[in-house]
């Protein structure tokens, strides 16, 4: 029979409840009459007839429940009857039900809030077009070990060559000028091939995307906005397409506008898109590597056949061209891998493990308040029982009722999960979002509120199966005894609370390590004044300083006319400035025993800076001396190192005037004329990485960052004009302070250590309420012992101390597996410490006591109403 | 309660579609109606009878309706629907071809004795 008809038979029966029980009862009240009539007419006593009919019939009750069975109401009946009988145990007990719904609700909205995250960034179906199929495609170097961009001759190479793949495209993602338009603005710009949109699916709201036709060399300069940029720039313009802006000072003609959603972290923040446009010069570089690679795979090819492919072509490719090619293969990379790549997925999935374990405590904490209560319910289901109920059926009924209970906590959950979502979503830094999957919008959507529904269903049959199993397991006789009934369930009980201090702990020590990270890192000295200090990106566009020495005459002016700026201390430019995650390696050797050929290779991270940037930064110069001007191309090539590299190369030596050769082919080599003190920044940990620092003038580039060291007001509108007189088409990227940029850069940490302590705070509470709840229950049920004892002499004391040191029983193994589990997975978390070992003792010490603090205070309670037992009412009891 | 121990499992609904199906009568009809036809070879536990005719109107294959019987007495009435005649078609063939290879058996060894 189909649902629908099950449905149309049940639905009308419910409705019409009452009126069908009354037909029932006619129905059999009839039939009886009739038999009773038959066998007076045959000549029966009419006393002794209906005394036979009623035997002949049997029990009445059963019949109609069969009846009802039949009928299919039996299930929707006794399911409300259940629903109603719960919401009058809960308002009956109101705290119990406030306990129990807050607690859960809490757990559950704290991981509603997790789930959003890791579903917005890992679970969710990629938002492009076969999104399983697309792959990024890496140039490795094999000799290194290192993966990069790959060169524009090899790219079309394998375009050509491979048959895995059914699309090919290039990118890169080149600061350019725009001018025309007002002012000059740095925008964060896409160059593609032709094909890129289209394979990530891009729409366009105004306008058309890219053809075939607008990437061969020599096309018409065409450029796409994106919305936030024609919204921004150019305010809505519906006419914008057909315009011409300049770009690096060539003209451009804008020819679309991306739809609004498309959002692509591979890209960042992607302002305009341009396409490649290569010359034939151009397409055969195979030297300089500047492309990223994204394909999408045939369907059916696996990624391993893809990357056999690959690895075959580039292989043939170093037998070909030795010279540019040679160690040098490929990688095949899942899009959805990369994008994690750049993300904190790793943490997000952390997280995730946690509030696990912070939910599973509310659970624990809520099955031991239900099997409590059905402990203290024994004797209600011991007559119930008796009285001939089925066992299936009580056991139903308690299964409802904790269901009930979950699935009101999950309602109030979605209260919790928005507010945290909302925090954690505000909490992300504007400089991450454009490399997060959605542009880091995150909210509690369809998904996340199914996911909420399901968990709370999950864990209401799975944690209310306890008490039912107990109903189970009840003896009837047993269940009726008076005061008996307290024994059972008591081992189950302390297994829960021994879970519930076990995982408590671990959440407490990962997150306090986390927190203790976090504490270190706001102590930590940078090694560097971060206050008062402004910085600037420039990019000069290769077109318009195609000569280096230009480039470096730009910098030289600008700097010069910052330094003389009222208001400003010292200026300095640099390619690498802490707490931007960027980062540039040289190789490097600093003796002849590293010259040799067969020398493993050495790289160090290498800074091009100008002006005075130990001035700048308030570095302290250790030896030696700073760069002058008189380090200048044709001079003798200086250099500065830091700390940790002089230690590292010629520990306990004097590092001044040693010889340090560099380059890809360690052909450039540069004299140590000073060494300056580590700072940190380098990257995201703070790790002290060894750091060489050259002079622009011996080395000039088109891109630094200005570094503006001042004394009260912000110099941006100094900068802005020093930028403008020395080339008013010259646009200033992006400026921030040196602290935004630190804040920034840490938001990942303060976040997580800030979330997680949240959890900890809440899975501390939880397990002291696990223990007080446990205890409260276990003295309330002795009150006759501990009665008994003050009556043999025992003091207040005495009783205290025993119900602490039972409850203590409890907490310490509890304790001693939190301990044992938290050793073991917070190697897992080490990537997101910050200079704290995962097995921190200071951290463990005291997470452990405070949690046992909080177990003997939680303890405390109790006893101290143990102690108060009046020993005449205590006996009486019962 | 007693359980139908006396009939097979099933042959109970075949009788009561049966039975309805010569003309619409009430639960106790329906009970007197198999006594008589089966001339009393068949009884039927009375507190079986009302689960299955239940059991056969939630399948849809009776239906009932109240109305006056004799003596100004109200019953409900149980009549067979479409699906219920052909529900009682199908389930008559599968009791004779049963019955016939049961009968087809139990011969076949009498005849080797």
């Amino acid at each position: 029979m189909s649902v629908l008809s099950r449905l149309r038979s049940i639905l009308p029966g419910a409705i019409r409840r009452t009126r069908a029980e009354s037909e029932m009862d006619e129905e059999i009240r009839d039939h009886m009459a009739r038999y009773t009539d038959d066998l007076v007419r045959s000549g029966v006593d009419p006393a002794e007839a209906a005394r036979r009919a009623k035997l002949e019939f049997g029990h009445i009750e059963p019949l109609k429940e069969h009846c009802r069975q039949a009928r299919g109401w039996r299930y929707l009946d006794e399911t409300s009857q259940d629903l109603r009988y719960a919401a009058r145990m809960f308002r009956k007990n109101p705290g119990f039900a406030a306990v129990a719904i807050l607690t859960l609700a809490l757990g559950i909205g704290a991981n509603t809030s997790i789930f959003t995250i890791v579903d917005a960034w890992i679970l969710k179906p990629l938002p492009y077009p076969h999104g399983e199929r697309l792959m990024v495609v890496h140039s490795t170097d094999e000799r290194r070990k290192a993966m990069g961009s790959s060169a524009p001759a090899d790219f079309y190479d394998w375009q050509s060559r491979l048959t895995a793949f059914d699309e090919f495209a290039a990118w890169d993602t080149p600061l350019v000028n725009l001018t025309g338009t007002g002012d000059p603005e740095q925008l964060s710009g896409v160059r593609v091939t032709h094909n890129f949109l289209a394979l990530f699916g891009a729409g366009v709201e105004l306008g058309r995307t890219f053809s075939a036709d607008d990437d061969r060399p020599g096309a018409e300069r065409v450029a796409i906005l994106s919305h936030e940029l024609w919204d921004l720039r150019f305010s809505s313009d519906p006419s914008v397409a057909g315009r011409v802006v300049r770009l690096d000072g060539k003209p451009y003609t804008i020819v679309g506008v991306l739809a609004p959603g498309f959002h692509l972290p591979l890209t960042g923040m992607a302002q305009v898109w341009i396409p490649f446009a290569m010359e034939a010069k151009d397409r055969a570089e195979r030297r300089s590597r500047y492309l990223s690679v994204a394909a999408r795979l045939k369907p059916g090819v696996t990624r391993a056949a893809a990357n056999a492919e690959l690895k075959a072509v580039a292989a043939s490719l170093a037998a070909a061209y030795p010279d540019t090619n040679a160690s040098r293969s490929v990688r095949v990379g899942a899009l959805r891998e990369e994008i994690a790549r750049l993300g904190t997925h790793d943490a997000a999935l952390m997280v995730f493990a946690l509030v696990g374990c912070v939910l599973l405590i509310a659970c624990f904490n809520v099955a031991n308040l239900v099997v409590g209560r059905a402990i203290g319910r024994q004797k209600e289901m011991a007559v119930r029982l008796g009285l001939g109920a089925g066992r299936m059926r009580i056991m139903r009924q308690l299964l409802t009722e904790n269901l009930a209970l979950f699935v009101a906590a999950g309602a109030v959950s979605v209260l919790f999960s928005m507010w945290g979502v909302r925090w954690i979503s505000n909490a992300i830094p504007s400089e991450v979002r454009p490399y997060l999957p959605y542009n880091g919008r995150l909210s509690v959507d369809v998904s996340a509120l199914l996911y909420t529904f399901e968990i709370a269903l999950a864990a209401g049959a799975l944690f209310g199966f306890a008490p039912a199993l107990h109903c189970w397991r009840l003896d009837v006789n047993h269940g009726l005894k008076a005061g008996a009934a307290r024994a059972g369930g008591s081992r189950l009980k302390s297994a829960l609370v021994i879970g519930e201090v076990a995982l408590a702990l671990v959440v407490l020590v990962s997150s306090g390590l986390l927190v203790r990270g976090l504490v270190r890192m706001h102590r930590s000295d940078p090694g560097f004044d971060t206050s008062k200090l402004t910085t600037a990106t420039i990019v000069l566009s290769d077109s318009r300083y195609t000569d280096f020495n230009r480039a470096g005459a730009f910098y030289s002016e600008i700097l010069e006319r910052l330094s003389t700026s009222v208001g400003v201390r010292a200026a300095a430019a640099a390619t690498l400035i802490p707490y931007t995650g960027n980062s540039s390696m040289t190789r490097y050797a600093s003796n002849d025993a590293d010259l040799s050929p067969a020398a493993p290779l050495r790289v160090v991270r290498f800074n091009i800076v100008a002006g005075d940037f130990i001035g700048a930064l308030r570095i302290p110069l250790l030896r030696g001396r700073a760069f002058t001007a008189q380090d200048r191309d044709g001079a003798s090539t200086v250099g500065i190192v830091n700390q940790a590299f002089a230690q590292r190369e010629w520990p306990g030596l004097d590092p001044i005037g040693r010889r340090v050769h560099y380059g890809p082919t360690l052909k450039r080599e540069f004299a140590v004329v000073g060494v300056v003190r580590n700072i940190e920044g380098q990257n995201e940990t703070d790790r002290i990485e060894p750091e060489i620092f050259l002079p622009y003038l011996q080395l000039p580039v088109r891109a630094m960052t200005l570094l503006v060291r001042y004394d009260s007001a912000d110099p941006g509108a100094a900068v802005r004009q020093a930028v403008r007189a020395v080339d008013p088409a010259q646009a200033v990227a992006k400026m921030s302070s040196m602290n935004q940029l630190m804040t920034s850069q840490r938001a990942q940490f303060v976040i997580t250590g800030q979330v997680t302590g949240c959890f900890a705070a809440l899975s501390l509470f939880l397990a002291g309420l696990g223990i007080y709840a446990v205890m409260a229950y276990s003295v309330a049920t002795r009150r006759r012992e501990f009665g008994i004892r003050m009556a043999l002499g025992a003091s207040g004391g005495d009783v205290i101390s025993a119900v602490i040191r039972q409850g203590f029983r409890l907490a310490g193994v509890g304790l001693a597996i939190g301990l044992a589990a938290a050793i073991g997975v917070t190697r897992l978390m080490e990537f997101m410490l910050y200079h704290v070992s995962p097995t921190d003792f200071p951290t463990f010490a005291s997470t452990s006591c405070l949690l046992a603090v909080a177990s003997v205070f939680a303890c405390y309670i109790p006893a101290r109403r143990a102690s108060r037992t009046d020993p005449s009412r205590a006996l009486r009891y019962e | 309660m007693a359980k139908q121990q006396d009939l097979l499992q099933g042959t109970l609904d075949l009788l009561i579609l049966k039975a309805v199906s010569l003309e619409p009568m009430h639960g106790y009809g329906v009970l007197l109606r198999i006594q008589q036809l089966s001339e009393g070879r068949l009884q039927i536990q009375q507190g079986s009878l009302y689960p299955a005719l239940y059991r056969l109107e939630y399948r849809g294959w009776i239906t009932a309706e109240w109305g006056e019987s004799e003596n100004n007495r109200r019953a409900k009435y149980y009549r067979l629907t479409a699906a219920g005649c052909k529900q009682l078609q199908a389930e008559t063939e599968t009791w004779n071809r049963l019955s016939a290879g049961v009968a087809g058996v139990l011969n076949a060894e009498q005849g080797r004795s």
